[in-house]
């Protein structure tokens, strides 16, 4: 081949790759940014399942905090004040008395301001009343942490709009809407300064990583504040100690730029009488769950029998299920979804209408995971049924917000359907429209 | 929404100049918005380290380069231990994978493609691509000239026939 040739490749090739690239859209410069700061940040937040559950599991389980989470709260209100989980190893996160709210706020005009109060962590915080209280949770047999409060900003329309579409790389507003109220034991009577440059875990990344520590004058209180280290220096983190607990509140990183006036609300902090730290109840029996499980995948199996896609509608979420290939992609995997359940279920029963998907699922209750804990998850199996082709799906299902329910899937795509370039030959009603292959 | 300024630290507003081609070529390297995205994001980790900047002399082609590192990693099953609060949703790669010149530089070895892009993509010169690939000039050059030659036979035989756009 000439150097001629080359250089004529040279100038086609590249001239279509720039035209090509050039046309492709990508997030704003903040939203990676913040990406990348979310994972300097220590790990702190249990995971309720262990293990490597499949990408769907863990993506519903952002749906649960950003979607049906919000959806739940109503029935949390009124739910019992004596926080009712499962004693176990892992950590486990369940929902614990609400905090009290009160019109009532100091420093500020009642009508502008909500007080929240959690007796069974020790705190008071006034929020502005944009603020809604979501699911508060308790932890058990963690050393330090005891739980979390969070607030949203979002409103309930925007909450139901977020239901109504999947979610995608971008963090979606539900995500950085939210803020939390953490209270940890502080077990070695740190200061407040002391406690943000400790890792929580022996070699975990500090609180501290990348922001400059500031003193914080919270009353009488030692506290300080985590500012970015960067010129635009907006408080991230505050961190406050009162008597043997150290309380930190911080919005999600996704929220960037900044949403929360952080300095502001962390200014109403105080504490309250403390209710005693409740005791976990007796681990629900595995066999219990089981046949919970077995009773789910039996009205599954009857739903998708029936084509019905509304009775497969009422024993998913609210909002998101979670969705992954089950197949790894090059450079190691990928392609998972959070699929929002109302427009999964209007294609659902369009594809039924159509004529052209048949589902069958084996009731027979499968399990994986170590028994005894909430290491061990339930499925069922089950085939899509198309004209052209058949793909076999797990349907995992859990106890979520006291329901057992269909909360993800497990596609199993082989090797050869992802094709290179890679693309997960999802259709309808997994996505919207056609298949994106 | 309040955007605050982010421009006022040099090495950031660097960063924030260079990022969006960088991610570009990296998707174009992996044919997934998603991996992309992720390996961007990593590569930004080490990118925001205090001291890195010093250290850096072409930005654009040391971050694609540790991009690329993270996409070698295998930065997915990582993410799929980290804590809830680091999973976020996502959706199958709009248009990547559509495009006929990521078609045709998946036809071409790795090494290849990560440097054809950082040739074509982001224009660097051979001395900055072995710079930052940690080979010989005449390592680089090589290696993009056969990348070339393939890509003229794949062209010849119509494989690149139908040029497109993302969707």
């Amino acid at each position: 081949m000439d150097d001629q040739s080359l250089e004529k490749t040279e100038d086609e090739f590249g001239a279509r790759l720039q035209r090509d690239l050039r046309s492709t859209a990508v997030g704003s410069y903040a939203h990676y940014r913040a990406g990348a700061f979310e994972r300097m940040r220590p790990q702190r937040r249990p995971l309720r399942i262990a293990g490597a559950l499949a990408t769907g599991v863990a993506l519903v389980l952002v749906a649960v905090l950003i979607g049906s989470t919000l959806a739940d709260v109503r029935r949390n209100a009124a739910a019992s004040p004596s926080p009712t989980s499962a004693a176990s190893e892992a950590p486990i996160a369940v929902t614990s008395r609400p905090p009290v709210a009160s019109p009532s706020a100091p420093g500020a005009s009642a009508s502008s301001l909500i007080t929240y109060e959690n007796p069974i962590l020790g705190y008071r915080i006034s929020l502005p009343d944009t603020y809604r209280r979501l699911t508060p949770a308790i932890f058990f047999a963690q050393a330090e942490i005891l739980g979390r409060d969070t607030y949203t900003s979002l409103t309930q329309d925007e909450e139901r709009e977020e239901c109504l579409r999947d979610l995608g790389d971008i963090p979606s507003p539900a995500t950085a809407a939210l803020l939390f109220v953490e209270a940890y034991r502080n077990v070695a009577g740190l200061s407040a300064s002391e406690w943000a440059n400790t890792p929580r875990v022996p070699g975990g990344l500090l609180l501290s990583m990348h922001r400059k520590i500031e003193p914080l004058t919270i009353g009488d209180r030692d506290a300080v504040k985590l500012v970015a280290d960067r010129a635009t220096a907006e408080t991230e983190v505050v961190v406050i100690r009162a008597d043997d607990r150290i309380y930190v509140i911080t919005p999600t990183m996704w929220s960037f730029p900044p949403q929360h006036q952080l300095e502001d609300i962390a200014a109403t902090f105080g504490t309250v009488a403390r209710l005693p730290f409740p005791t976990p109840t007796a681990t629900p029996l595995v066999e219990a769950r089981r046949q919970a499980a077995s009773e789910l995948a039996a009205a599954l199996a009857k739903a998708f029998a029936a084509r019905d896609a509304d009775a497969v509608g009422r024993l998913m979420p609210d909002c998101h299920l979670g969705v992954s290939p089950g197949v790894n992609l090059p450079n190691s995997g990928g392609g998972g979804l959070s699929r929002s359940v109302p427009l999964f279920v209007q294609a659902l029963r369009d594809r039924f209408a159509a004529g052209d998907l048949t589902v069958t699922v084996d009731p027979t209750l499968q399990a994986e995971g170590s028994e005894g804990s909430f290491g061990l998850f339930f499925f069922v199996r089950s085939e899509w049924i198309e004209p052209d082709r058949t793909v076999a799906i797990d349907l995992l299902l859990d106890l979520r917000d006291g329901r057992w329910q269909w909360v993800s899937a497990r596609h199993h795509y082989r090797q050869a359907d992802i094709g290179s370039p890679p693309c997960i030959p999802y259709r309808s009603p997994w996505v919207s429209g056609t298949s994106r292959c | 929404m309040r955007r605050e300024p982010l421009l006022t630290d040099p090495w950031e507003a660097e960063l924030e100049r260079c990022y969006a081609n960088v991610l570009r070529g990296l998707m174009a390297a992996c044919g997934s918005r998603e991996l992309a995205e992720d390996a961007l994001q990593d590569a930004l980790v080490a990118a925001l380290k205090p001291g890195q900047r010093e250290r850096v002399e072409r930005v654009d082609g040391w971050l694609y380069v540790v991009g690329l590192r993270a996409l070698r990693r295998g930065q997915w099953r990582r993410r799929l231990e980290r804590s809830l609060r680091d999973l976020r949703g996502s959706a199958p790669a709009p248009g990547v994978d559509r495009l006929a010149t990521v078609e045709m530089l998946g036809h071409l070895g790795q090494r290849q493609r990560e440097m054809v892009i950082a040739r074509y993509w982001l224009d660097m010169s051979y001395r900055e691509i072995a710079d930052q690939f940690g080979v010989g000039v005449s390592t680089a050059t090589s290696t993009v000239t056969q990348a070339l030659q393939r890509l003229r036979r794949d062209m010849e035989q119509g494989r690149g026939r139908e040029w497109t756009t993302s969707r």
